[in-house]
């Protein structure tokens, strides 16, 4: 079982994150830059085979616990991040460049670590109601818009750092605004997919579940920022915040209604 | 400088109405919302069925059109679909369920002050209605101010948020003729069409009847606990291993061996043997090692059944080894369903994630006898009719072509 080997997976992978970033920050040298680069990415590529060897091994989907969420989560993120820093070195400074994808780098590093810290207990059974075609869309839709959107909080954190120490860029709250865009249609597909779906297995398509509430209100919360993005185009400090905000709502939708009173009876609750 | 003065000093309600108005207007249509339910002792919302709430509707479209058509340039009309009105018809809605999100929802109790203002059931409450209604207005009428002209630069507007009117309509008004009912077979007891829902009893039409009802199982796990307080040790590696036989795990200081594994077994003396008799239960032989002492310990588990207790072994003052009661793979039923309406007689398996459809009703794989476990004779079906589904497929259908829309697009320059 490739899951006995996870620390060692884990942690080869953070360390091509650090060796490759650390080449890439010490010279512009393009010959040494590209050699960082490709080790970054055998490192996202070997934790992509984890997942489809784990995957194979368990015989169903790894998206069940919030452990096997977790490695999805440092997949796309590590993933989003480079392709990011690929993409926008050029246009941007490129301090800013790696400030980012050392950030990425590092919320990917960090699931990991968590995972090394936290097992789950990774078991092979999967219950009936979770055995549908609408499983894997589902939950991917979801991972997706939670990189997008984890990704649109970071971006106003740093808007909202250049709004109150240095000078403030418009392109930034537009790079949020087209993240935001593309992360609230996932969401929104994750919603509608998880309704069409909940009606073929609970007879019901909404039943104010608490994750299906929790991610409903953070499903408003993207819906007020485009909003109120769109009527005040000129105005940024309550946008950046509202996206902060939502990003926190976001986090209790995806594991902290795990700890909620009113949740304790929730169809989402797994892996007790 | 002189100009932003002037304009900062706009007082409140003079028009146009702006981001404040609009949450006093919504702050208001809340506490109207609670006055209400107060009005009503905390009962929550009555169910209105068809015909009514088809009249409902139309009246609301009707209406909607007519104040659209004669009254659009109206001030009030203006801000109704403005995007600080829709901001707080948001927000209103947000604001409910995150009240829905924190406080534990039941229907049971009707005594206590959040009852009686309808926040144990937000959703059935009048606070929900009428924010859904202000809700729907304000669509309503963007939409049609937005639909004219009709070009491809509107389509993705369109598409959103009609699918969003549309659905939040139908659920709305669908709600008081959804009917979900139970319905509980037997194996060898005749056909029925009583379902019953909260102790009552209704027919439906159409007659059931259980032929087979079947659990397919996973296999139990190997299970290290504590002998004292039961628990499971969760954070050991390997612990709640799948039992097959063969199977070579290391728990903590143990190294444990699958001997034999029969899924169906009953007790004979002091060892298991295989039997699928009424009742029977898993039982594994084990060898277990302890990698420190060299001791080994042989022994039979059993998840216990109808006929014998679970069986567990020691194997020093803190630790046991256990089986888990096996989880269900796959469950379902074979039943022959008469419809008289149609006149035909189906044999059909009804399972989790794979309804059934009989004359405009769903017939869910609900539950079994848990007691029984594997060998339950009794299937609960769940029985569903929701007559405003298409509508509500519809309007999904348009809200996911309206999110495509918007990952192809992005946000428009």
């Amino acid at each position: 079982m490739i899951l006995n080997d996870f620390t060692q997976y884990a942690l080869i992978a953070i360390t091509t994150w650090l060796a490759g970033f650390i080449l890439i920050c010490t010279t512009k040298n393009k010959i040494i830059n590209t050699i960082g680069n490709s080790i970054i990415t055998s490192g996202i590529t070997l934790l992509a085979y984890f997942i489809i060897v784990l995957w194979i091994q368990l015989e169903r989907p790894p998206m069940r616990t919030l452990g096997e969420t977790r490695l999805w989560y440092s997949l796309f993120l590590s993933l989003i991040g480079m392709i990011i820093y690929l993409r926008w070195k050029k246009r941007w400074y490129r301090l800013l460049s790696l400030v980012f994808l050392a950030l990425f780098l590092f919320m990917g590093a960090l699931f990991l670590y968590i995972n090394i810290k936290i097992p789950d207990n990774f078991d092979k059974t999967l219950m009936p109601a979770l055995q549908s075609i609408w499983f894997v869309p589902h939950v991917i839709v979801y991972i997706f818009a939670y990189n997008l959107l984890g990704l649109s909080m970071i971006v106003a954190i740093i808007g909202l750092y250049l709004y109150y120490f240095r000078n403030f860029e418009e392109s930034v709250i537009k790079l949020a605004d087209n993240l935001v865009y593309i992360g609230f249609a996932f969401l929104t597909f994750g919603l509608l997919f998880g309704a069409l779906w909940a009606k073929t297995a609970w007879g019901h398509y909404w039943t104010w579940d608490p994750k299906e509430t929790w991610a409903f209100i953070t499903w408003l919360m993207y819906l007020i920022y485009i909003h109120y993005r769109h009527n005040k185009p000129q105005k940024v400090v309550t946008p950046l915040w509202t996206l902060s905000l939502a990003f926190f709502v976001l986090l209790i939708a995806w594991f902290g209604i795990n700890y909620l009173p009113s949740a304790q009876n929730s169809v989402h609750v797994y892996g007790s | 400088m002189g100009k932003k003065i002037i304009k900062n000093k706009k007082t409140l309600w003079k028009s146009p109405w702006g981001y404040k108005e609009s949450f006093l207007i919504a702050f208001e249509i809340l506490l109207i919302g609670f006055i209400i339910e107060m009005l009503f002792k905390g009962k929550g919302l009555i169910n209105i069925t068809q015909p009514y709430n088809i009249i409902i509707g139309i009246f609301f479209i009707l209406l909607i059109f007519v104040i659209y058509t004669y009254f659009k340039d109206k001030k009030i009309i203006c801000w109704l679909s403005s995007i600080p009105a829709a901001v707080s018809s948001i927000t209103l809605f947000c604001l409910l369920s995150l009240l829905l999100g924190f406080i534990p929802q039941n229907l049971k109790e009707f005594s206590r002050f959040i009852d009686i203002i309808g926040l144990t059931h937000v959703q059935r409450s009048w606070p929900m209605l009428l924010s859904e209604i202000y809700l729907l207005i304000i669509l309503g009428l963007v939409i049609l101010r937005r639909i004219k002209p009709f070009n491809l630069k509107n389509v993705g507007f369109f598409l959103n948020h009609a699918g969003l009117w549309i659905t939040l309509f139908a659920v709305t008004l669908g709600s008081g003729n959804l009917l979900r009912l139970n319905m509980r077979l037997t194996e060898g007891h005749p056909a029925t069409n009583v379902v019953y829902n909260n102790s009552k009893l209704y027919n439906v039409p159409f007659n059931v009847k259980l032929i087979d009802f079947q659990i397919e199982e996973y296999p139990p796990k190997i299970a290290l606990i504590d002998s004292k307080t039961k628990k499971i040790f969760n954070e050991a590696n390997n612990n709640l291993s799948l039992i097959k036989e063969g199977l070579l795990v290391n728990i903590l200081n143990w190294e444990i061996e699958i001997k034999k594994f029969y899924r169906n077994a009953i007790l004979n003396g002091n060892t298991f043997i295989k039997s699928d008799v009424f009742g029977a239960s898993s039982a594994v032989f084990i060898k277990v090692k302890n990698i420190v002492t060299g001791k080994t310990i042989n022994g039979w588990l059993s998840t216990g059944g109808l006929i014998n207790p679970p069986i567990y072994i020691e194997l020093d003052n803190s630790h046991a080894i256990a089986l888990t009661q096996p989880e269900p793979k796959k469950y379902s039923s074979l039943v022959v369903i008469k419809n008289p309406k149609k006149n035909s007689i189906d044999t059909v398996t009804i399972e989790v994630n794979h309804p059934v459809r009989v004359n405009g009703w769903y017939l869910y794989q609900l539950g079994y006898d848990d007691k029984m476990g594997k060998w339950s004779k009794v299937s609960i079906l769940e029985v569903v009719s929701d007559p405003w589904l298409p509508v509500i497929y519809f309007g999904i259908f348009l809200l996911i072509a309206g999110a495509i829309y918007m990952i192809w697009i992005g946000k428009d320059k």
